[in-house]
């Protein structure tokens, strides 16, 4: 099928957090895998499950819902670990389930609307598209995946001040 | 000169398996074809040889066996009787009781008894009348030229008895090996450096030391290190077979070209180990530098770093290379390995290995010994078939299995290849199923692939546990546990009916660092074993409070503040609290500061492959990376020096 002049079509994993269906360019995705649970990393933003070891590497694990939706996700079998090229190198997403990859063309690609937008996601969403009778948010890798930042104190100092 | 003393002992040991290793293979090529005079020679060289060596050493059992070797040897060399297969099975037993005699000599134990196997060769050499000619005179022993005290001390054995319920040997022993360094020069220690590590010794096991101290402070410092229950201290006697004599100039090696002519130094593995640690230490400090760098933010400073890095990389990288051994050295005895076990189980087998030169790194290498002989082990007794089934499968009577490794830029590649009968998909899946790894449910989301990597789930093959006893072959997941945990990755091909391969990719080079593991709940951490001045019970230590807070009292009774690992990493929200009684005590030391650190668990001392953590963690303090333990768990690595703000 012919596109229109200017259209390009677009390569998306589609995985699911709670009711919502979101996808991640294909590119920016090195694989899917089942979910398991990461070793804490003490101190670490509430978003950061943890490290898990890929195939010898250690890499960290996102909550992406808690990134994303502000509170963190139930685990079930279905879930799986989205592993991501970030520009930080590889990272996890932790998702409820990844599913299946979906082509849209780039005028299919639709803003968001502004009501489904908060402060802290509107930067993370790069539009939205139709499937079927479902809406998937489409999300802009750069933004999603987390710059993360900290608290500037740990327990230890906190605790060694009063040595 | 005084620190080489037990080089000796270590080039007769390098040696000694080097002519063992050549006695083998030409055993073996010896069978393949029985009329080849050269292995003759190669074996009746090599006997003679080790005869010669091992005399001079004052090994006297394994004089005796190799000299009855050699006597038998040349009656085959002279044509007087045949090498039948009776004679290279008596041969190749011969050679294995070699290799444990010479353990055991230069242990200074006398366990193994060979008396029945020298009858048995003298029996065999038969009627031949056999003259002592057939040696030359240069196996006799030359007098040890005895070394007396110097400027620099004199030698001490010290004999160290742990106490019977000490649960972590390698680390005491590290201690007190540690504290004896201290006090002057370790010169030797029986068993040797690698099994006291590795913990293969009872409760005792004795350091010679040379130093300028008198017994008692010796004898003092070692009992000031807990659960020591006895130290003993006497002058060494340098005549005693720990230090063994000096082997005559010139024979070292000159008649089995071997190894490649290429300009080598023989260094003690010992000097590469701790250059490898200083080197994992450096690239931890480097993660704690660019934390710093990055919060002050100085233009200079990061060049500076960036140049470190570079350097350092370089540094790294030369000394990993130092420890590539090719893998052949390992390789080697696989041949032998798969012919008795292939005899053992009734198959016909052609074995052949390729590859042989590549290089890896040493650890890398002592570790995939085990799994490749399960691999092959696995491939001889579920992949080929027997003869019959072989023919009526239309395939070759003799079943085929090729090792090879092979280069491909950073990684090795390992390959376990046979023309078997392959692997059934639908009873791997059926077996996962009854196991309870996978629900009948889920099929449709496994790949082949998927299908054949349930083999390496643990629990998978239970038949095989029953052998964990022996230490190797315990099952796939412990292969896979094993390479992932150096940093590779295990991949399964299977075509049903035609064959299996199984791959093994290894990273050419590790960060690697000596490290005590701890716990703190379910989760375990590594702390450089290099700032662990000691580990103590909870009752071992005077604890005090100071402003509230908990002290430890140390033996000079100074105080060193005491931080309990599991609020160290906020799994507990209440501050400064006293140890648990049944927790340890580890003092760390970093700058001349000491901390203590109250851990939940001990798990012990283990070698660990440094992993950088992501650099979204690099604000957070206290880690130096991270490693993968055996079970594939990561385990985070400590820092000390910023765990708890030290020396900064």
């Amino acid at each position: 099928m012919e596109s229109t002049l200017g259209a390009e079509l677009r390569q998306f994993v589609l995985f699911r957090l709670g009711t919502e269906e979101y996808g991640l360019p294909i590119e920016r995705v090195q694989s899917i895998i089942r979910y398991e649970t990461p070793t804490p990393v003490p101190h670490s933003p509430e978003m950061v499950e943890g490290v898990i070891n890929l195939r010898g590497q250690v890499i960290p694990v996102i909550d992406l819902a808690q990134r994303l939706l502000g509170a963190p996700i139930e685990h079930s079998a279905a879930s799986r670990i989205v592993v991501a090229e970030a520009d930080s190198g590889l990272i996890g997403l932790a998702v409820g389930s990844a599913h299946e990859v979906a082509t849209f063309s780039t005028e299919e690609i639709m803003p968001t609307p502004s009501a489904a937008l908060t402060v802290e996601t509107a930067e993370a969403f790069q539009g939205v598209a139709n499937r079927g009778d479902r809406l998937v948010i489409l999300l802009d890798p750069e933004k999603a995946l987390p710059r993360v930042s900290y608290g500037p104190s740990t327990a230890i100092e906190e605790a060694q001040s009063d040595v | 000169m005084s620190d080489d003393m037990s080089a000796y002992k270590d080039v007769f040991l390098s040696e000694s398996a080097e002519y063992v290793q050549a006695i083998t293979e030409g055993l073996l090529a010896l069978e393949g074809n029985p009329n080849d005079l050269e292995p003759v020679e190669v074996v009746f060289r090599g006997a003679h040889s080790l005869k010669g060596m091992s005399a001079t050493m004052g090994y006297t059992r394994t004089a005796e066996l190799t000299h009855k070797m050699e006597s038998l040897m040349d009656t085959v060399r002279k044509r007087e009787q045949e090498a039948d297969s009776s004679l290279i099975d008596l041969m190749l037993r011969a050679v294995d009781a070699v290799r444990e005699l010479i353990t055991d000599e230069s242990g200074g134990g006398t366990m193994v008894d060979v008396a029945s196997l020298v009858s048995a060769l003298v029996s065999r050499t038969g009627a031949t009348v056999q003259t002592d000619g057939a040696a030359d005179s240069d196996g006799g022993a030359t007098p040890s030229n005895a070394r007396s005290g110097t400027d620099e001390g004199v030698l001490w054995r010290v004999d160290i008895t742990l106490i019977e319920t000490c649960v972590l040997k390698a680390v005491r022993a590290y201690m007190a090996i540690k504290r004896l360094g201290n006090m002057g020069t370790v010169v030797e220690t029986d068993p040797g450096a690698r099994e006291i590590e590795d913990e293969k010794f009872d409760r005792s096991f004795a350091v010679i030391v040379r130093t300028r101290e008198q017994a008692a402070a010796i004898s003092a410092a070692v009992l000031a290190i807990s659960e020591v229950e006895s130290v003993e201290v006497s002058p060494a006697d340098v005549a005693a077979p720990i230090i063994g004599t000096r082997p005559t100039e010139e024979r070292q090696r000159k008649s089995i070209p071997k190894l490649a002519e290429t300009q080598t130094v023989r260094v003690s593995i010992g000097h590469l180990d701790s250059m490898v640690n200083l080197v994992g230490e450096l690239v931890i400090i480097r993660s704690r530098l660019d934390r710093l760098a990055g919060e002050l933010d100085s233009n200079e400073l990061t060049d500076a770093l960036s140049a470190l890095e570079q350097i350092s990389g370089e540094l790294q990288h030369e000394v990993m290379q130092t420890r590539m051994v090719p893998v052949g050295n390992i390789f080697n005895r696989f041949p032998r390995m798969v012919r008795d076990l292939a005899r053992d189980l009734g198959r016909s087998v052609s074995f052949d290995m390729g590859g042989l030169d590549i290089e890896l790194d040493r650890t890398v290498l002592d570790e995939i010994g085990d799994p490749i002989v399960h691999l092959l082990r696995n491939a001889i007794d579920h992949g080929i078939e027997s003869e019959d089934e072989r023919i009526a499968a239309g395939k070759p009577p003799k079943g085929t299995i090729r090792l090879e490794a092979g280069r491909d830029r950073d990684q090795v590649r390992i390959v376990v290849q046979d023309d078997g009968k392959g692997m059934d998909c639908d009873r791997i899946w059926a077996k996962a199923v009854e196991r309870g790894i996978v629900t009948p449910s889920e099929r449709d989301s496994y790949s082949v692939s998927d299908i054949l990597m349930l083999t390496c789930e643990p629990g998978f093959s239970t038949a095989e546990k029953t052998t964990a006893v022996s230490g190797r072959g315990v099952g796939m997941d412990v292969v896979k546990g094993k390479i992932e945990y150096l940093g590779g990755t295990v991949t399964i091909h299977s075509e049903f009916g035609r064959g299996s391969r199984v791959v093994l990719t290894l990273p050419l080079t590790l960060a690697i660092i000596q490290s005590l593991l701890v716990g703190a709940g379910e989760q375990i951490f590594a702390l450089p074993l290099s700032a662990v001045t000691e580990v103590l019970a909870r009752d071992e230590v005077k604890l005090k409070t100071v402003d509230g807070a908990p002290v430890v009292v140390l033996r000079d009774g100074s105080v060193a503040p005491l931080f309990r690992l599991d609020e160290v990493i906020g799994s507990v929200q209440h501050r400064r609290m006293m140890p648990e009684e049944s927790d340890h005590i580890v003092l760390l030391e970093s700058a001349e500061q000491i901390r203590a650190l109250a851990v939940q668990q001990l798990v012990g001392r283990h070698e660990v492959v440094i992993k950088p953590l992501s650099p979204i963690f690099k604000e957070l303090r206290g880690l130096g990376g991270a490693t993968v333990l055996g079970d594939g768990r990561v385990a985070l690595i400590l820092d000390p020096r910023t765990l708890f703000g030290m020396g900064v």
